[in-house]
């Protein structure tokens, strides 16, 4: 019988309650675009290998 | 095509992380030269060529640019090249010359660790040589093609490299005009490997000749696709000029107080005063143009280094065996032809010893003595492309001639230097012979295939 010796959320609790998950909600519409734009902003590295005129000779003919 | 395997063996430990890495050449690989002379010598470049391009293709390369030389076997040669190639050959300006529609693909997109590449390639005309076998090709100026296709790249590339066999002086005007190509990797031959220069917002680079040398550059690309200027030239001279204006300080502070140092020298002590007030405005200036340098955080840097394919490094096995078997059907097909003939004017280096005892003595202990045979030892010895330089009286481009070569020619004998000897041989009492220069033996000593030569010194060493 514990549980229903809780007391039932009082009118402002619900309150609080609903708040919270607003400003959550809103904090979280904040941060997404913001952490794409910052994945967007940041740097990405390659390599590029590359050569030229393969045709002449590193050994001699003879 | 000697170095292929070394270079094979290099990529091997450093090209790995396929995802990351992009392999590339600018073209100039098939053939030495624009154009060549004879039917053996066409036969037989044309052997190399597809063992280079199986090699590529091997090796896994991604695109190659289609330079002027590589059509020195004709259009159709290479369109055989590249329908068994495995990577694709770029050229936006080699084209039908009815429709201007380009013969090999124009450009390509990669995409590697998020990033789209664009990779075009230019071909270049050199002087006014047409293309060889076929009239209906056209070479057209950058000019025409570039603004359109780099408008199509750009809206679908975050960095377009260009694969260019452009002269230098024309990719530097590119660049003035397209700040969209955002790197031109050149093609040709080059004595030294050409550090990245940036240009407007391009970065033109290349390898040295002969392709001694692999070109890395590690690239960290922003989404402004703009190029970091390193070392500010205005920054660094006020910032030396400041450094010498503080060494002045430093010294006068280090004797005393100015103020009580110069205090019965009136102008000494203006002097001191001025030097601050420069320093404090070279300080701010300085400051100055930091901030501004700041503000461009958002800027793509770069580090590039050359990495030497050395003699000394093993072949890749399945590459030289490419190479190998191209060597042994080179000389096969030279073989075919020879002929014994006696070479107009030339009496052979045996007649000279009659004569010049101490001076053939001595040439038969050179390596000039044994220039053909170390052919023979390669298997190249009918190799028109390698024979003038180790037989005697064969001009560079004239190899096919040397497989009817009498016997006593095939080294490099007396009469390469001094001339055709059979007239003095005859009457000995009239010398008709040169007295041969540096330009004699830079004919063969080049820095292709001695890049030791040194006239002087080994001009002592014929005999």
């Amino acid at each position: 019988m514990a549980a229903n010796s809780c007391p039932p959320l009082s009118k402002t609790g619900e309150v609080v309650t609903m708040k919270l998950f607003v400003t959550l909600f809103f904090v979280i519409c904040a941060l997404i675009p913001a952490s794409l734009y910052g994945a967007a902003g940041t740097e990405k590295s390659f390599t590029i290998f590359y050569s030229n005129d393969v045709r002449g000779e590193t050994e001699p003919c003879g | 095509m000697g170095g292929l395997p070394k270079k094979a063996f290099k990529l091997e430990k450093i090209y790995q992380d396929t995802s990351h890495n992009i392999l590339v050449d600018a073209g100039a690989l098939l053939f030495a030269k624009n154009s060549l002379s004879s039917g053996l010598e066409i036969e037989q470049a044309k052997i190399t060529a597809a063992a280079i391009v199986e090699a590529y293709s091997k090796i896994g390369y991604e695109a190659v640019g289609v330079a002027r030389q590589d059509l020195a076997g004709g259009i159709s040669f290479l369109r055989e090249q590249a329908a068994r190639s495995t990577f694709p050959w770029i050229s936006a300006n080699l084209v039908e010359r009815s429709t201007h529609k380009p013969i090999f693909q124009p450009s390509l997109i990669l995409e590697k660790n998020g990033i789209t590449i664009g990779i075009t390639g230019l071909t270049g005309l050199v002087g006014q040589s047409p293309i060889d076998e076929d009239s209906e090709t056209e070479i057209l100026p950058w000019q025409q093609v570039l603004p359109q296709l780099l408008a199509s790249l750009g809206k679908k590339c975050d960095i377009i490299i260009l694969l260019s066999n452009l002269p230098h002086s024309e990719n530097q005007l590119l660049s003035k005009q397209f700040d969209t190509v955002h790197v031109i990797i050149q093609s040709g031959i080059t004595t030294n490997n050409l550090n990245p220069t940036l240009i407007n917002n391009t970065l033109i680079c290349q390898t040295e000749k002969q392709g001694k040398h692999l070109g890395q550059m590690e690239i960290q690309w922003r989404p402004s696709k703009k190029w970091k200027y390193e070392g500010n030239p205005v920054l660094l001279q006020k910032q030396n000029e400041l450094d010498r204006l503080n060494w002045q300080l430093k010294r006068i502070r280090s004797k005393g107080t100015p103020e009580i140092l110069y205090k019965n020298r009136p102008k000494a002590l203006l002097s001191y005063h001025n030097l601050e007030n420069k320093a404090s405005m070279l300080k701010q200036e300085i400051s100055r143009e930091q901030s501004t340098e700041t503000m461009l955080e958002d800027q793509s840097t770069y580090q590039n280094i050359f990495i030497p394919i050395k003699k000394e490094y093993p072949d890749l096995e399945n590459i030289a065996q490419i190479v190998e078997q191209a060597k042994i059907d080179v000389n096969a097909i030279g073989k075919q032809r020879r002929a014994r003939k006696a070479l107009a004017g030339y009496k052979g280096t045996q007649s000279c010893q009659d004569c010049h005892v101490e001076q053939y003595d001595n040439w038969q202990a050179t390596p000039h003595a044994k220039a053909y045979e170390t052919l023979v030892a390669k298997s190249q010895q009918f190799n028109v492309d390698c024979l003038p330089c180790h037989v005697t009286g064969i001009d560079i481009d004239k190899g096919h001639l040397a497989l009817s070569l009498q016997e006593d020619l095939l080294k490099v004998g007396c009469e390469n230097c001094h001339g055709p000897g059979q007239d003095h041989a005859a009457t000995p009492e009239q010398s008709n012979l040169l007295t041969p220069s540096a330009t004699v033996c830079l004919k063969c000593h080049t820095d292709e295939h001695d890049d030791d030569f040194n006239y002087k010194r080994d001009r002592q060493l014929v005999h």
